[in-house]
């Protein structure tokens, strides 16, 4: 599949299902900076009004990807690592994100995102760093309107789908998940988006975390489900063909929780590893945003 | 500022109290080792992460400089993650390439004990850049390569005791800063590019990290750094070289910082920013390994 940034609808859908709208509020003769807000559907937290990890790490990719491309103009770019520290699982909504550009180089660019939760005071959710390359597409950026602008859709012409039904995400084993690529799962490089790769690392850690012991992290009990907490995902080769396999092994566990790194291999493509990730897990412990300040 | 050493490793440095040594292979792997002597144990007989960091970047760097030859290399991140609290007397470093691309390559370096427990995975990333003069010249990778980096080489006197690895840094605390530590820019601590090495940021982020923990805390108890994910953004040329801390989560037996670390003598640009995990330890007397 070709890269087509001309086409407003090839290759979108990840960034709109995401519910992101992004505004660019760079200063004059200032690093780019731009500000996100996300308002969260239910379609995106589990029981506990945890934000689905995926989803998470999908929204910092999308705005950290293009803080990194406004500062590369009249280069694009790809997203080759991201790193995400999450602070506080559970969340009341609208997420606020924001950004800036810390480097920009010849070949590379590096943007830090800070998520918060304004619906619970502004509480810092999450830190993440975007690294990317500097690329051109072969048919040439299109003119980008400044401040920069990228519009949420209207949530009723979306699909009504939780995060692991929308990205076709499939249970393969204890230690192995898939997704099943179609070109919903792809952005407009035509390859596989960085959004649907961390989700998949994502589902296939957290996976995984059901099968380790009780014992781990120091419960005493497996009601207290594993959450994906950081994650250290570097992006390696583009995914193009699918499924996507997730493959997790357990690198340790300790009090906090267990460090897990996860290969994400894509079949149709010689079986090549597209991706690899580190993921630290740990239980679950906050209480629910939404009793706790009523 | 530092001048870049004629020979790399200078005399006293860094890589020479880990008594470094490693191989590598033409297949893109290297097997590398440190041993972790006293000077390179935390208060809790732990060995330092500092030490870890430097043991997993030297490892990759060397392994990425090959895989980049002609060209040379800069870090432009690594991130380290412990399975637990090290207590090996001797760690090994198997390196592993994930991508090598003409302007990046990415490795990985798994962490392990002689009796093959794993202890931890490292990830880095490298930028690959024209050769400069004064680069070291790397073997054939078409070759075995080995290299030994033993204090005995240098001009350690091997009599004396070690110093610890934060007095060998010349770690200082910053009193009145969260998180404040600082060190100068020495020979002890200088890369092939003339600036500060990437495992000793390592070792001032997990200082800074854990000492804001602690005194986020209140008490008297011990932080260990057990994961740093650390992006580097510029070179530490002139020093000091100083970090800061914020707490970002405490929760019962561990925590999480964010750390800054800044060249305060280039403008106190922003060199490298880390994210640091940390548990609460017990001190122990015990600092020669044996817990």
């Amino acid at each position: 599949m070709k890269p087509d940034f001309h086409n407003p609808h090839f290759g979108r859908l990840v960034a709109q299902y995401s519910r992101i709208d992004i505004l660019e509020t760079t200063l004059p003769e200032g690093p780019v900076t731009l500000r996100g807000t996300v308002d969260i559907p239910e379609i995106f937290l589990d029981e506990h009004r945890v934000l689905h990890s995926g989803i998470l790490t999908t929204l910092a990719d999308i705005i950290g990807g293009f803080t990194c491309g406004l500062a590369a103009l009249p280069l694009w770019i790809v997203s080759t690592d991201l790193n995400i520290s999450r602070f506080r699982s559970a969340i009341k909504g609208p997420l606020e994100l924001n950004t800036q550009i810390l480097r920009v180089g010849k070949s590379s660019a590096v943007a830090g995102v800070t998520l918060t939760d304004t619906g619970s005071e502004n509480a810092l959710i999450a830190n993440a760093m975007v690294s990317s390359a500097l690329l051109a597409p072969p048919d040439g950026m299109p003119e980008r309107e400044r401040p920069f602008r990228f519009a949420a859709s209207d949530p009723e012409s979306l699909p009504d789908l939780r995060v692991l039904e929308f990205f076709r995400v499939t249970v393969e084993a204890h230690d192995t998940v898939s997704i099943d690529i179609n070109d919903d799962l792809r952005n407009p490089w035509g390859i596989v988006h960085g959004g649907t790769i961390a989700t998949l690392v994502a589902a296939t850690a957290e996976h995984f975390g059901l099968s380790l012991p009780s014992s781990t992290a120091g419960e005493s009990s497996t009601e207290t489900p594993f959450y994906a907490q950081d994650t250290v995902l570097r992006f390696l080769r583009p995914g193009r063909v699918g499924p996507l396999i997730g493959v997790a092994r357990l690198v340790g566990e300790r009090i906090d929780g267990a460090c897990v790194e996860v290969t994400i291999r894509d079949s149709g493509s010689d079986d090549r590893v597209a991706a690899e990730a580190v993921v630290t897990l740990r239980r679950f412990r906050e209480s629910d945003p939404l009793r706790s300040q009523a | 500022m530092t001048q870049l050493p004629i020979s790399y490793p200078p005399a006293k440095h860094i890589l020479r109290s880990l008594r470094y040594e490693v191989e590598h292979r033409p297949d893109f792997t290297s097997t590398a080792s440190m041993e972790a002597g006293p000077n390179l144990r935390t208060t809790s007989g732990h060995v330092e992460i500092g030490a870890l960091a430097t043991l997993a970047d030297a490892t990759a760097g060397g392994l990425a400089a090959l895989a980049a030859s002609p060209g040379w290399i800069a870090t432009s991140d690594l991130t380290l993650h412990l399975a637990g609290a090290v207590n090996a007397e001797r760690v090994l470093a198997h390196g592993r390439v994930l991508r090598r691309g003409n302007s990046k390559i990415v490795l990985a370096v798994d962490l392990e004990s002689e009796a093959g427990a794993s202890l931890g995975i490292a990830t880095m990333s490298f930028s690959v850049l024209p050769r400069r003069d004064g680069n070291p010249i790397m073997s054939s990778s078409s070759e075995v390569t080995t290299h030994s980096f033993l204090p005995s080489d240098g001009q350690l006197d091997n009599g004396s005791v070690e110093e610890h690895i934060h007095e060998a840094i010349g770690v200082r605390t910053i009193t009145d800063v969260i998180g404040g530590v600082e060190s100068d820019m020495t020979e002890y601590v200088v890369n092939t590019l003339g600036a500060m090495q990437g495992g000793a940021v390592a070792t001032l982020g997990a200082a800074s990290a854990s000492s804001a923990l602690q005194a986020a805390t209140q008490s008297n108890e011990l932080f260990e750094c057990v994961d740093l994910v650390i992006t580097y953004l510029s070179l530490g040329k002139a020093g000091p070289i100083r970090a800061s801390a914020v707490v970002t989560q405490i929760n019962g037996d561990w925590g999480t910082a964010r750390v800054e670390i800044r060249d305060s003598g280039s403008e106190n640009r922003l060199m490298a920013v880390v994210a640091a995990t940390a548990v609460r330890v017990e001190s122990s007397p015990n600092t020669d390994g044996s817990l």
